[in-house]
């Protein structure tokens, strides 16, 4: 081969490993770069993009968009943040993307769609056009819709595999038949996530747990007894995870009652350490994932629960023993990830925590007093922390302050942060501790304070670093509204700012021709 | 290094710059590519890889030549730890070689379909893709700049990106 030839194939080398390598490049961020690069580049990008999610709020071009991504699998469509739905009472109605999706998208198969308004016309739609290919369909904080547009879904979509509906309102769902009906078109479906409908007749879910029976594996309804579930969970020998509401069952009428044998995720109201003992305790050693409601006053404590769980990788928890409860947890649950904790507790029981569960990824927790040092022990020990939601409230006399050495040891130690939450009753961070957020908090995309900072300067301060920043929420804090509006502009990333003072709601969309 | 027994079969392979490579057969088999042909019983002599140059081919014989010599997954179940850390150790010495030279190897065992080869090639572009810029994209992979979008397309697909998709 000549050599010249072979020096020319060369140059396009590039862009021909560039189809090879897509698929290995799942960061989404990473892909806008890489369709930067060259027209090529953004058309293989383009041809190759399976999953996008989009922002309505900012991108209303549905046709745009599946003329830049034909092949899209997995299409999650958001809403407007919920500050500005309860704020603004502003809506955005999904009916232009389920009309799109209607054309075009021949090849998706998933659906998430969050604080839409989605009407049963539209479910019908989507069911009749794309229901048999669809084999997730995930509808979060949306209104507009009745169980007459779920019978659409029941009846086309039998291929789902997860079907999932939280609603903003309690009993939005009126009956269930459509669960009947769904029951009787499906075989394959593995998830089944209906958090907020009150389920009267179980007969529905033992049906769907007899003819899913080999696919079940997550069941979540709402306020259901326990009792009413005995044949459903004896169909459902696969089920791994199972979410009910509120459960006030005696242990008399359980006797006989069992979990299917993989259950190793359990999200219930409640579940005090003395009862169900004969039910839950044979499972604790295999429970990756708890969830507890507001347990009853006789039984506030978990800890005994707590102790013999040391699998537990997921943890939500209102029980009453605060430090105590933390320091249990910081013994036993050494491969805990997630936390959250929505009652009171210390500096004390955080340094515990810290010191003990250093898998940590996800922690939020009140408290009525907080130090440095248990900041700085943060920073030392959870260096995979992206997830840190601190509520500082009102109690007897506050010793620590200001945080601003301990918010940089966090912000420094834990350097995968993404997301970080301050609230304090009473200035916990002055201008110096905004100024360290901005030097420091490089990987930060949402940011919320509350009664923090001491003047506009803290936040001018604190806008030129945080380039990654997209939310910004402000409560309570003592910048004028010219001062938020201008100084975030100057973060290339930012998508809203949302700002609440004592006397009027502040809001800045930072996109030039948006309107609200 | 020539290669322990001399009773199993060879191979040989001819890179474009005309250098010859005898390899054990069982060490061909690592492509699927040779395997077909083997099987089809059209690797008689010597088979020439018209594409492939002689340092990316004996880079990619390299490659082969431990993969062979590991225990396969599938024929045992519990192949003890040490030998899979060991074959994970040398992949990640395998790939410390300049991009042009990564690429070079991808496109070879893409041609020769060595899944596992590939699959590591690829994941270290993407690696070495990770946070960056467009702009430093386009020098790692030495993108020709005779190609790139204009400035409207990019401003559109730029601001499409930040505010709209995650």
């Amino acid at each position: 081969m000549a050599p010249t030839k072979h020096k020319l194939e060369k140059t396009n080398v590039g862009e021909e490993v560039l189809d090879l390598v897509i698929p290995y490049i799942h960061n989404a961020e990473d892909r806008n770069c890489v369709s930067l690069v060259s027209r090529r580049f953004c058309e293989i990008d383009g041809i190759m993009r399976k999953r996008v999610t989009v922002h309505t709020l900012y991108y209303t071009n549905p046709a745009s968009l599946s003329k830049r991504f034909p092949f899209i699998e997995s299409l999650t469509l958001k809403g407007p943040p919920s500050d500005f739905t309860r704020t603004f009472h502003h809506d955005n109605r999904i009916t232009p993307w389920i009309e799109q999706l209607a054309l075009e998208f021949k090849y998706l198969k998933e659906l998430h769609i969050r604080r839409l308004v989605v009407h049963d016309e539209d479910l019908e739609t989507l069911a009749r056009t794309r229901g048999k290919d669809l084999r997730i369909l995930k509808i979060k904080l949306c209104k507009g819709f009745s169980t007459d547009g779920l019978m659409h879904v029941s009846k086309y979509c039998n291929q789902l595999k997860t079907l999932c509906l939280v609603s903003y309102v309690y009993n939005a769902l009126k009956d269930d038949i459509w669960i009947h009906q769904l029951a009787l078109n499906s075989t394959v479906l593995e998830r089944f996530h209906v958090r907020n409908t009150n389920i009267s007749n179980t007969e529905h879910l033992t049906l769907l747990a007899k003819n899913c029976c080999n696919s079940l594996v997550s069941l979540k309804i709402g306020a259901c007894s326990l009792r009413k579930l005995v044949d459903a969970f004896r169909y459902a020998v696969r089920l791994e995870h199972f979410g009910g509401g509120l459960i006030y069952d005696e242990e008399s009428v359980l006797v006989g009652f069992q979990f299917p044998p993989n259950t190793h995720s359990l999200s219930i109201g409640d579940l005090p350490g003395t009862r169900y003992s004969s039910t839950v305790v044979p499972f604790l050693n295999q429970i990756r994932k708890l969830k507890l409601g507001l347990c009853s006053v006789d039984y506030g404590c978990h800890c005994l629960l707590f102790n013999r769980c040391p699998n537990l990788e997921v943890l939500y928890s209102q029980d009453h023993c605060e430090d105590r409860g933390l320091q249990v947890i910081g013994q036993f649950c050494k491969k805990l990830r997630k936390f959250t904790y929505t009652l009171l507790a210390t500096h004390v029981g955080l340094i515990a925590l810290a010191k003990g569960c250093t898998n940590l990824e996800s922690l939020d927790v009140n408290f009525t007093d907080i130090s440095n040092e248990a900041l700085e022990c943060v920073g030392t020990h959870l260096k995979n922390l992206r997830d840190f939601r601190i509520r500082v409230v009102k109690e007897i006399g506050i010793r620590y302050l200001p945080l601003d050495n301990g918010v940089r040891a966090t912000l420094m130690g834990c350097k995968k942060l993404e997301r970080l939450h301050i609230s304090h009753w009473y200035k916990g961070l002055t201008d110096v501790g905004l100024e360290y957020i901005g030097k420091h908090g490089a990987n930060l995309r949402s940011l919320s304070l509350t009664h923090i900072g001491n003047s506009n300067a803290g936040l001018v301060k604190l806008s030129k670093g945080c380039r990654k920043l997209r939310k910004l929420n402000l409560r309570g804090c003592p910048f004028n509204e010219q001062v938020v509006t201008t100084s975030v502009f100057h973060i290339p990333s930012r998508r809203y700012v949302w700002g609440k003072s004592s006397d009027r709601t502040v809001l800045a969309l930072i996109r030039p021709e948006f309107q609200l | 290094m020539s290669t322990s027994s001399s009773s199993s079969k060879k191979i040989v392979l001819k890179s474009a710059d005309n250098e010859t490579f005898e390899i054990d057969e069982i060490v061909a088999l690592e492509s699927q590519a040779i395997k077909n042909m083997i099987e089809d019983e059209c690797a008689d002599n010597v088979i020439p890889l018209g594409n492939i140059d002689s340092k990316t081919l004996s880079k990619i014989i390299e490659y082969c030549k431990k993969h062979a010599e590991s225990p396969k997954k599938d024929d045992n179940a519990d192949i003890d730890e040490k030998a899979v850390e060991d074959l994970k150790s040398f992949d990640a010495e395998f790939a410390k070689v300049d991009m042009p030279l990564i690429q070079d190897i991808l496109m070879a065992a893409n041609f020769l379909n060595i899944d596992n080869l590939i699959g590591l090639m690829c994941r270290t572009i993407a690696d070495r893709i990770k946070g960056k810029t467009p702009e430093e994209i386009r020098k790692i992979l030495n993108i020709n700049k005779n190609d790139l979008l204009s400035p409207e397309q990019e401003a559109k697909a730029r601001e499409e990106n930040s505010w709209a998709f995650d």
